[in-house]
């Protein structure tokens, strides 16, 4: 309990967002419907290895992946995942795992709450 | 037509995304994923003549994309290259388009829309250059019976320099050099006038952009008859040349008089022939897109005209192909929609020569920076600089030259000459 406290004051900024849980809207062209479960999928996926990646002090396997995120986040049509990605990325070249781990929890927040409707 | 593309890029989602959009433009387009992580480098023996269009990461996991381009467009069978970069990677966009780069895309904004409009130009562009190619080795062919040694231009300063062979033509002096071409001082044979001879680096006549853009050069200027524009007299093409013969002029150009120092009646009268230039230009439906000092020349009688078309376009093709980013010009000199990738007209040369304008009032630049980028960033943010004391009669012209937005600049260059005639009256 004194653990889950602490960890929620450090990061209280998104879990006051997540505890409010709303969802987060995305409009996406219907021309990617086909893409964007998969795209989603592989990205709740990716949370985790990113953890795995910083618990290891991976910070290498961080910036691949972090770059990626960035790359391809915005042209999905989620411009916050480019951020997160860009933030992940020069966090890992400079092997600073606090900030990387905040932008962890921004990340897999964003992903758990995101609703797409397809237009 | 079917599409051909060839997409190197180290994410999967991307490369999927990629492919799905073009798949949806293109349903029978044929699409190669490259992934530079699994596959590695693209050997010399893998066929890029088979692509229409290449799309190129940035960053391919540990390589850097740039280095990929810079050896790709050393070939032959290189197709146009499209750069895909990053939020923030604006130096590496230019990079990319000095390195060869056919055009580039932001990946984090991304769209459909943005990327079929440059896939597609890139395509004309692959179709073009077959043409020219096609027409050059027609040329050659022709050429080649009837081709006598008379000038000999040494290619380059080096003392093994191979020579250059042009019929008809005795030389003076080498001019000078640029990034793609050498200019020669000659005297033609017939009627012994002195004229210039621009010669395209031999190593450039395999490299398509720079081919098309020479030979653009003759093909845009040639149709207008003005005393402000330079006179193009011929073209031609040897064995391993191509050359355009045009005006020689004697009394050097703009910056030379920027640096003795220009009055504000002369600076006005000078404006004046330069918007008489551009008034030509734009009725053409041509967008200089590079007007400099170095670019305005002095004839002996000191009449002036605009030198220099290899960077101009017809306002169509400026159009269709500046909306997908593709930046070009002198940095000091660049409209903001020019520097943003926008649509251009002939207003974008309006603002540069208010920037030519404000020099030679004021014999300094109205923007510099330490990089391109920033000083690129000067012209789209900073408002207009002020003029200093004893030249404010002249800030209502400077500001509507160089407008951020084209919206609030004189609508052409007729305009600027009627506001002009109204400061001299």
């Amino acid at each position: 309990m004194k653990i889950a406290a602490q960890f929620f004051a450090k990061h209280r900024s998104n879990y006051q967002t997540t505890i409010m849980a709303e969802k987060i809207r995305v409009e996406i062209m219907k021309d990617l419907e086909v893409l964007i479960p998969r795209y989603l999928d592989r990205r709740h996926k990716e949370v985790e290895a990113f953890r795995t990646q910083l618990g290891a002090g991976d910070f290498e396997a961080l910036r691949i992946g972090g770059h990626s995120l960035k790359g391809s986040g915005g042209g999905y049509g989620f411009a916050p995942l480019t951020k997160i990605g860009a933030i992940i990325e020069t966090a890992a070249k400079a092997k600073d795992a606090a900030v990387i781990e905040t932008a962890l929890a921004e990340y897999a927040d964003y992903i758990q709450r995101v609703e797409i409707v397809y237009v | 037509m079917t599409l051909r593309a060839l997409i190197v890029d180290d994410s999967e989602d991307f490369r999927l995304l990629i492919s799905q959009y073009l798949a949806l433009e293109w349903p029978d387009a044929q699409i190669t994923e490259w992934d530079p992580v699994t596959r590695g480098d693209i050997d010399d023996n893998y066929a890029l003549e088979k692509f229409d269009v290449l799309l190129l990461d940035y960053v391919l996991g540990n390589a850097d994309g740039l280095d990929w381009l810079k050896r790709l467009k050393r070939r032959a069978d290189c197709p146009p290259v499209i750069f895909l970069t990053g939020a923030g990677s604006e130096r590496v966009a230019v990079q990319a388009l000095k390195s060869g780069a056919f055009d580039y895309l932001r990946k984090h904004d991304l769209s459909k829309a943005r990327l079929v409009e440059a896939v597609r130009n890139a395509m004309d562009e692959r179709k073009a250059t077959e043409i020219t190619q096609r027409m050059l080795r027609t040329a050659v062919i022709t050429d080649r019976t009837k081709t006598t040694a008379v000038a000999r231009l040494p290619d380059s300063d080096a003392p093994d320099a191979q020579v250059v062979e042009i019929n008809g033509y005795k030389v003076i002096r080498k001019i000078g050099s640029g990034g793609m071409s050498s200019v020669y001082l000659v005297e033609r044979m017939q009627d012994r006038q002195q004229v210039v001879l621009k010669i395209l680096d031999s190593k450039l006549c395999e490299d398509n952009e720079f081919l098309m853009r020479f030979i653009q050069e003759f093909g845009l200027i040639a149709k207008i008859d003005s005393r402000h524009i330079v006179k193009i007299y011929d073209q031609g093409f040897t064995d391993r040349h191509v050359y355009i013969a045009m005006e020689y002029f004697a009394n050097g150009d703009l910056r030379a008089r920027i640096k003795k120092g220009v009055k504000p009646a002369e600076a006005i009268g000078l404006l004046a022939q330069v918007a008489l230039a551009l008034k030509a230009i734009h009725e053409f439906g041509i967008v200089h897109r590079d007007l400099k000092p170095e670019n305005i020349m002095f004839r002996a009688d000191d009449s002036l005209a605009i030198v220099d078309f290899g960077i101009a376009k017809m306002i169509s093709d400026v159009n269709s192909l500046t909306q997908t980013g593709h930046i070009l010009g002198t940095p000091y000199y660049l409209s903001p929609e020019q520097a943003q990738g926008d649509a251009l007209d002939g207003r974008s040369d309006l603002y540069s020569s208010g920037v030519m304008m404000f020099e030679m009032l004021t014999q300094r630049r109205p923007f510099t920076a330490t990089t391109p980028i920033a000083l690129v960033n000067k012209h789209i943010h900073e408002p207009v600089p002020r003029l200093p004391a004893g030249l404010e009669r002249f800030q209502e012209l400077i500001d509507k030259l160089m407008a951020k937005s084209a919206r609030v600049r004189f609508a052409s260059a007729q305009q600027l000459l009627d506001y002009l005639g109204t400061l001299s009256a």
